[in-house]
């Protein structure tokens, strides 16, 4: 078997990646059912030109990296015994390893609880390829070219489904690791979860650097993970970003919504040279509810860039959206919120919220949110702001005895920590609130 | 306790207090009243070390120490407390959160036995009840969603808990209605003792029928014009200010 895909280079042999210029090919003998998915998201790859602050949706990410970068295409074989697993912070749940974007069976932990199945998209049975197939054409219709590239090379990819009426007490913690074994590789990765008719599960997904002090990462990650939930069916969905100072990683999350399904997203994230995440909710069903916070750290010289994009298509469904920012020395955020209320989605309940903290004048925070709204009897209301920390408030608590580095520092966790609050499990509740007041212990 | 000489303190170029004295013994309850803009809350954020207030001449010493160099939280640890007239609210920090590492700054400040959880949630809790506040505030963000009233009465729980010696009161009394003047006064008069003194900044005499003052001082165009008894205020009540001014 053969999984490979060949890159020509002017200079260098196979599997070499040239995103200036290269041709692609697919061989026959992938996932056979794959193939169509693959082959449609590279003529969308082909299409588009490299991502560049021409295009609007890269606007404010610094993109030269791509230029003349020649990125090795992962081949698949990873060093799993250099995996250190402290980093995990669940003892206990089901837990799926990823390693450079790779699944690794043998780090990966009671993933044969009842209720649930996991497997690979390679040894998936009919019926589910028949979904995992139905599940990524959804996903087909996005602006993010790398998004595209991720879908085309994905070879392979892991299926989870939650079984009807199951509910799921282990948390199902989905922990990729950047091995940063080796240099200018490319990573892709592609996540499928069908959360089957009124089932209950929380899904965390956890995203490390191994050598979190590595300064010589050229590698970029690409992933794109789809959640489905089907009617009445919630899900509790974690997306935690903690990686090292250099990398590079660019993401999508997906999540559609049948009738009654209740989605509680959270994302959170500091560290990375660059970090992109596009998040798409598509409510296909009526009165779907979605409730999307996040909260996004950048410091030094990292750029995060949330782009979300929730989708109204029928009636009476409901979406909360809160996002907080506080930008750090010369690093920038982006956050860009779109809220799509399609023609008969009458009676939508859309609310979406940005809030940011600049720490200093060399930070950076681009905010834009949006409402394009077709239908005429609908609630919607957004609001976006940019402050540093209120001056009244330092005062405040200074006549309190506090000092004046202490009180911004208490300030500015206590923006953060407003949005902490919707974060339900417990456990990582207690690893973020401490990673916050570690990510905010520098103020001054 | 305090001692203000000659005081003159600008915002933005222009000059509020011009040369303003006054002398607070330990114990004693000072009024001060005035029109609007003559300089009252200025006092306030001045003697509390409020960026953005230049202090331009006079001396100010608090305990025979001079207060004016220091940093606003180095003058709350010193001993001094400013009550609000528009507390701030800040969400995402709860009340007890605030109240413990204040109270432990300014108690380890002054190397006063520290205060274990235990017994500083307990003595949180009884100064809460003598405010008339419900305990559970203290889990809520910091005056978030506070009313007027509540707002106030958690300022007098905060001053009961730091136990300064010097306590500044900046028209605490306005937007309250009766009770809860009455549960602020109450709070005040359970605090007075030989060692403390207060500066009371006040628009009207209402207050002043619940709290005697030793010593009410008209305050107008940056200096004080006249200083008297309790009896001033009432007087002050029946003919306003333009008298003195005029005078």
């Amino acid at each position: 078997m053969n999984n490979s895909f060949q890159f020509s280079n002017t200079q260098s042999s196979n599997k070499q990646l040239s995103v200036a210029d290269f041709k692609y090919s697919l061989e026959s003998d992938s996932n056979e059912w794959l193939k169509d998915f693959r082959t449609d998201s590279y003529s969308s790859f082909v299409g588009q030109p490299i991502p560049s602050r021409k295009i609007e949706h890269w606007k404010y990410n610094d993109t030269a990296f791509l230029k003349n970068a020649n990125f090795q295409l992962s081949n698949g074989r990873i060093n799993e015994d250099k995996f250190n697993p402290s980093q995990q912070i669940f003892a206990d749940a089901i837990t799926c390893v990823f390693i450079d974007g790779c699944y690794s069976a043998v780090n990966s932990n009671n993933t044969n609880e009842l209720g649930i199945c996991i497997t690979q998209f390679s040894k998936a049975n009919r019926q589910q390829a028949d979904k995992i197939s139905k599940i990524l054409n959804i996903s087909k219709q996005q602006k993010n070219s790398l998004i595209q590239l991720n879908n085309a090379l994905a070879s392979d990819g892991t299926y989870i489904e939650i079984k009807a009426n199951q509910k799921i007490s282990k948390p199902i913690y989905l922990f990729y690791v950047n091995s940063n074994q080796s240099n200018n590789q490319l990573f892709t990765n592609q996540l499928v979860v069908n959360c089957g008719r009124g089932s209950e599960s929380q899904i965390i997904e956890h995203v490390v650097s191994c050598n979190m002090n590595s300064n010589q990462n050229n590698n970029l990650s690409l992933q794109q993970s789809i959640i489905n939930l089907e009617e009445q069916s919630h899900c509790q969905h974690y997306r935690l970003n903690l990686e090292s100072q250099t990398s590079k990683q660019v993401s999508r999350c997906l999540t559609i919504l049948a009738s009654h399904a209740k989605l509680n997203s959270f994302y959170y994230s500091n560290g990375s040279l660059l970090n992109k995440t596009d998040i798409d909710v598509y409510h296909q069903g009526v009165s779907a509810e979605a409730d999307l916070t996040g909260i996004y750290l950048p410091s030094e010289e990292q750029t995060i860039d949330y782009h979300t994009n929730v989708e109204h298509q029928v009636p009476h469904c409901q979406t909360r959206e809160n996002f907080r920012g506080i930008v750090a020395d010369s690093s920038k955020a982006t956050f860009n919120g779109k809220i799509h209320i399609f023609k008969d989605a009458q009676k939508s309940d859309a609310q979406l919220n940005n809030k940011n903290l600049l720490l200093t004048n060399r930070a950076e925070i681009n905010t834009k949110p949006e409402l394009e709204i077709y239908a005429d009897d609908v609630i919607c209301a957004h609001g976006a702001t940019i402050a540093k920390i209120d001056d009244k408030a330092i005062y405040y608590l200074q006549t309190r005895g506090i000092d004046k580095t202490r009180a911004k520092k208490m300030l500015s966790i206590g923006f953060i920590n407003e949005l902490l609050d919707h974060a339900n499990n417990k456990i990582v509740y207690q690893f973020l609130h401490e990673q916050v007041q570690a990510c905010l212990s520098d103020i001054n | 306790m305090l001692s203000i000489k000659d005081l003159e303190a600008k915002v933005e170029d222009k000059t509020i207090l011009k040369g303003l004295s006054l002398d607070i013994k330990p114990g004693e309850i000072h009024a001060i009243m005035g029109p609007n803009g003559s300089g009252k809350s200025t006092l306030g954020y001045v003697l509390s070390g409020r960026d953005g207030y230049e202090v331009t001449g006079g001396s100010a010493t608090l305990n025979g120490e001079d207060i004016l160099s220091l940093d606003a939280d180095e003058r709350a640890k010193k001993g001094l407390f400013l009550a609000f007239q528009y507390p701030v609210e800040i969400p995402g920090v709860s009340n007890m959160e605030f109240l413990k590492a204040s109270v432990d700054t300014v108690r380890d400040y002054q190397g006063k036995e520290p205060l274990d959880t235990i017994s500083f949630m307990k003595q949180a809790r009884e100064k809460c009840k003598e405010v008339n506040l419900d305990p559970n505030f203290l889990k809520r963000g910091v005056n978030e969603g506070f009313s007027g009233g509540e707002k106030k009465r958690n300022e007098i729980m905060q001053m009961m808990m730091l136990e300064p010696s010097l306590c500044i009161l900046d028209e605490t009394d306005s937007g309250l209605d009766i009770d809860a003047l009455q549960v602020v006064a109450n709070g005040v008069n359970a605090c007075r003792d030989e060692n403390r003194s207060f500066i009371i900044v006040t628009h009207y005499q209402r207050l002043l029928d619940y709290i005697i003052p030793d010593k009410v001082h008209v305050l107008s165009d940056g200096k004080i014009i006249k200083s008297g008894g309790s009896e001033l205020a009432l007087e002050l009540e029946e003919k306003g200010y333009s008298w003195i001014e005029k005078a």
